[in-house]
């Protein structure tokens, strides 16, 4: 059943260079680590001021990976939490210490590719507009309805990253924004706030590092940091950058976006990639 | 004489929009006089068990994160479903920009919430106050958590079975049956109500006066708080509701700027002209939801109609207050009357209906 999904999945992608056959699906794991200021991080080591971590969760979707002979789509491995073949929900918190969510956290994606080894990966960080407007009632893991759901915006937050940062609180939640329509009918949104990365690496020994300061920026303004989601607002513009969907917000529109960032045509700040640690 | 040509015209409206009830097996709106039948989603027609499993999630303190608060903590009968306060506040002790609203005659709002065009839905409005971070009200972390807290519990289980047949009680069903009770919530026995029947001495001449001055060009209070539920916000079966939102001069801090906290339907729209909009709630039962506006800004009716007569905050200088709002001189004795007025819609029936109360 569930390779059969995944051929089904596979085969629905537009038309690539490679064979999709099932035969040559493999499975592959690309770890991620939250990191601060280049240590690793989570909710225990992000205990105390001047960071206490709150919630670090992303949707990743529209997996890409670049081979020996090309790119081509993959699919996640669905579990019945974290991923389903076309999104998986990366979780770094475990509701400990300062943390809010639940226990469980999902730290690596699980893909299958018709290729042997991976070069490279291209990913969006959030959710493509056909499953991201749907009832979460009556959606499945990982799109139930929950913390990562935005309500009153008829979405899901893409990302939501809080933390509190010398004593200020601050909440980053980016996704799409300005949207009409009906809570669980939105027919467009003008502002989709989808970001791509894209990684050059080796999963076997290399994995992701996600740096959670680059969501919020160096404006620690006495105010809190409080984004919910505006492109237009300052309080969003890092992390905007953080997910590499600053500079096609800049060149969507003319807000003062493109001035406050620094190089617009840059690539997802908080991405980097570092060695895997056994 | 005008007035009761006002409420004539008023009472013809209603009769034309009122359309018979049709017949639902088992389950009847029983609706005050001349009230039309509220628009039902296909997918989640009435049922006595439903709405019965409803009014029990309704005050069901397991909908809250901690188990501290209901729907009903912010949403309080004897209020007409409001909390007395200024700023709801949640589960968890954090403070909401915003005031609880009236639920009176919900299910035939056009819209939801204050200043939201898409809320269009109570089943998927009921999500935003359970799993909402921004604030945190009732706080749940998940579907499952929620789920499985009610899996254990017969008296509800049963009333899903017999609701919605086998399956249990899903988040989906629980947002239904809300839903479904939340539609019954129909206000339409007050004072105000038996004098458009007919029963001339329900209103005092004083509220007699005071209706007049409320449907005149003089105060426009009609214009957006007009039709049978006194709010433009409305819809019911037979008539596609329209989603209206307006700025009636609450604040102007220069070019009618809102306080940065707050500033109503163009946190949607990103357009400056919705700068302020909110939506017209009803002004059935007014006299029992104070305090008032999104914000509980305003104490008193005496403050709100104050605050109207003066045109609002910025005066003639806000550019973005709306037409209907321009100012106008009440002498005391007709300001006490529009009161009178604005009282005579309170249901003491609905404040105390234990149809609506705590199981
Ligand atoms: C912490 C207090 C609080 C709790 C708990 C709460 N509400 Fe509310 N409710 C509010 C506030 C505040 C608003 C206005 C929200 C806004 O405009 O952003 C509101 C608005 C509403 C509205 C829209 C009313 C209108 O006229 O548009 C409905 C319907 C509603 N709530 C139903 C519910 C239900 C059902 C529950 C339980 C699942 C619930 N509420 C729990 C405070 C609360
Ligand atoms: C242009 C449309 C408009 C007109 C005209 C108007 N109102 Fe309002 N009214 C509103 C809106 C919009 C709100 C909510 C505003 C807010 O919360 O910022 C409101 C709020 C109120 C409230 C508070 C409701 C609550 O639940 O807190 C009362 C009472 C009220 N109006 C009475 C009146 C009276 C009396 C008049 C005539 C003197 C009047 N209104 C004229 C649009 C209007």
């Amino acid at each position: 059943m569930r390779s059969l999904l995944l051929s089904l999945a596979l085969t629905a992608l537009p038309a690539c260079r490679q064979d999709t056959s099932a035969a040559s699906l493999s499975t592959h794991r690309l770890r991620f680590i939250a990191t601060l200021d280049g240590a690793a991080a989570n909710c225990k080591s992000l205990a105390a001021p001047p960071f206490r971590l709150r919630d670090a969760r992303l949707f990743v979707s529209e997996l890409r990976v670049i081979g020996p002979d090309g790119e081509t789509p993959a699919a996640f491995v669905p579990d019945s939490r974290f991923q389903s073949v076309e999104v998986a929900l990366l979780d770094f918190e475990d509701a400990t210490e300062g943390c809010e969510g639940d226990s469980a956290e999902h730290t690596e994606l699980v893909f299958e590719a018709p290729v042997s080894s991976v070069r490279a990966v291209t990913f969006t960080v959030g959710i493509p507009f056909a499953l991201n407007h749907q009832n979460p009632a009556l959606a499945r893991a990982p799109l139930t309805a929950g913390a990562m759901h935005w309500g009153w915006r008829g979405g899901y937050k893409f990302v939501r990253i809080e933390a509190q940062r010398d004593g200020v609180e601050g909440r980053i939640h980016l996704g799409s924004t300005g949207c009409e329509g009906a809570l669980h009918a939105i027919t467009s949104c003008a502002h989709p706030n989808r970001g791509t990365v894209h990684l050059e690496l080796d999963p076997a020994t290399q994995q992701v590092a996600l740096d959670l300061g680059a969501f919020f920026g160096s404006d620690k303004g006495g105010d809190k940091t409080d984004c919910m989601g505006e492109p237009a607002d300052p309080s969003c513009h890092a992390g905007y950058r953080a997910i590499g969907a600053a500079g096609k917000e800049a060149a969507r529109q003319s807000d003062s976006l493109a001035a406050n960032t620094t190089n617009p045509a840059m690539g997802a700040s908080a991405f980097t990639v570092i060695r895997r640690t056994p | 004489m005008k007035a009761a040509l006002g409420v004539m015209a008023l009472a013809a409206a209603l009769v034309l929009i009122g359309k018979a009830e049709r017949p639902e097996t088992g389950w009847s709106f029983r609706l005050p006089p001349g009230f039309p039948r509220p628009r039902v989603p296909a997918d989640n027609p009435m049922s006595s068990a439903k709405v019965e499993l409803g009014r029990r999630l309704f005050y069901d303190v397991r909908l809250s994160g901690n188990g501290t608060q209901s729907c009903a903590s912010c949403h309080v009968q004897s209020r007409a479903f409001t909390d007395g306060l200024a700023n709801a506040v949640g589960s968890t002790g954090e403070i909401h920009r915003r005031s609880s609203m009236s639920l009176t005659n919900i299910g035939y709002a056009s819209h939801l919430t204050w200043a939201n065009p898409l809320v269009d839905g109570l089943e998927a409005q009921a999500l935003a106050p359970m799993f909402g971070d921004a604030p945190t009200e009732l706080g749940l972390e998940s579907a499952a958590q929620l789920e499985a807290r009610l899996a254990g519990d017969k008296t509800l289980q049963g009333l899903a079975q017999e609701a919605f047949g086998a399956g249990g009680l899903t988040l989906d069903r629980v947002l239904k049956a809300l839903a479904a009770f939340e539609r019954t919530l129909i206000s339409g026995r007050s004072p105000y109500d038996r004098y458009v029947g007919g029963e001339v001495s329900a209103l005092s001449p004083e509220a007699q006066r005071g209706l007049e001055l409320f449907f005149s060009e003089r105060t426009e209070c009609f214009h957006c708080h007009g039709g049978f539920n006194f709010t433009d916000a409305f819809g019911h079966e037979g008539a596609e509701p329209e989603r209206k939102f307006h700025n009636n001069g609450l604040y102007d801090l220069g070019a009618g700027a809102y306080p940065k906290r707050d500033q109503g339907l163009i946190e949607h729209s990103g357009r400056p002209e919705d700068m302020g909009r909110f939506k017209a709630p009803t002004l059935r039962n007014i006299d029992v939801t104070a305090p008032y506006m999104h914000d509980g800004s305003l104490a008193t009716l005496d403050a709100v109609i104050r605050h109207y007569e003066a045109g609002g905050r910025g005066g003639e200088a806000n550019p973005r207050r709306d037409r209907f709002i321009r100012g106008f001189i009440l002498t005391d004795e007709e300001r006490s009357d529009l009161i009178a007025f604005l009282e005579s819609l309170t249901d003491p029936e609905f404040l105390a209906d234990p149809r609506f109360g705590a199981p």
